[in-house]
């Protein structure tokens, strides 16, 4: 069956000055970014994974950037008489930056939360 | 054949793929919130209350229907 993994692990975004969110970091357990069995990693592996880690995080916040810019500019930007955006588009596109980073990390909370639930219910379904 | 744990070189895989499973799954639930739960006229940098709760309950039902359909396919595959 899928989703039986024992290993659990939170990602903290911080590759680009806008914190998106630190996914599970909220949570009341820990901050670590492994989860209770990476002590059976040997040092070399907890280093690759420390490094998967990294990479993910830089590919996913240079997603993350196109993909608000792509937003933004769809919900703000209609009319293209002149070349530079005018005050309100410009303002619109702030509003829209902020409110989309701020959303992100209210998800992130929430995500947080429900996984470090996951995360004990599986713990109790092990007997540990 | 019984598998207790698996060897610690699969382990490393399972665990990376399930970092790029969660991700995706953070990163989805944050596109789907918004879209459901954000007013696009961007009228204030800010979350009003209505939109907070939105997103909260939006991001629960989010988690549920996560589980119901994992639940799904596990049954489904077996």
């Amino acid at each position: 069956p899928a989703f039986t993994e024992t290993i659990f692990f939170i990602l903290i975004y911080r590759k680009i000055p806008f914190e998106v969110s630190a996914v599970g970091s909220l949570s009341s357990d820990s901050t670590t970014m492994s989860g209770p069995d990476a002590s059976g990693f040997s040092e070399g592996q907890q280093q690759e994974l420390l490094q998967a880690i990294e990479t993910m995080q830089t590919r996913d916040s240079m997603r993350m950037y196109n993909n608000l810019v792509e937003k933004c500019f769809t919900d703000c930007v209609d009319s293209f008489r002149r070349k530079d955006l005018d005050a309100t588009e410009e303002k619109c596109v702030q509003k829209c930056c902020e409110k989309f980073m701020k959303h992100s990390a209210r998800v992130g909370m929430r995500f947080g939360e429900f996984t470090a639930a996951a995360e004990k219910q599986m713990a109790g379904l092990q007997g540990k | 054949m019984a598998s207790q744990q698996p060897d610690s070189s699969q382990a490393l895989i399972l665990a990376q793929q399930e970092m790029e499973y969660r991700v995706a799954l953070f990163n989805k639930m944050v596109t789907s919130c918004f879209d459901k739960c954000i007013d696009r006229k961007y009228k204030d940098g800010d979350l009003n209350v209505g939109e907070n709760s939105c997103v909260d309950r939006c991001t629960s039902k989010y988690w549920q229907t996560t589980g119901i359909v994992g639940q799904l396919l596990g049954t489904g595959q077996a």
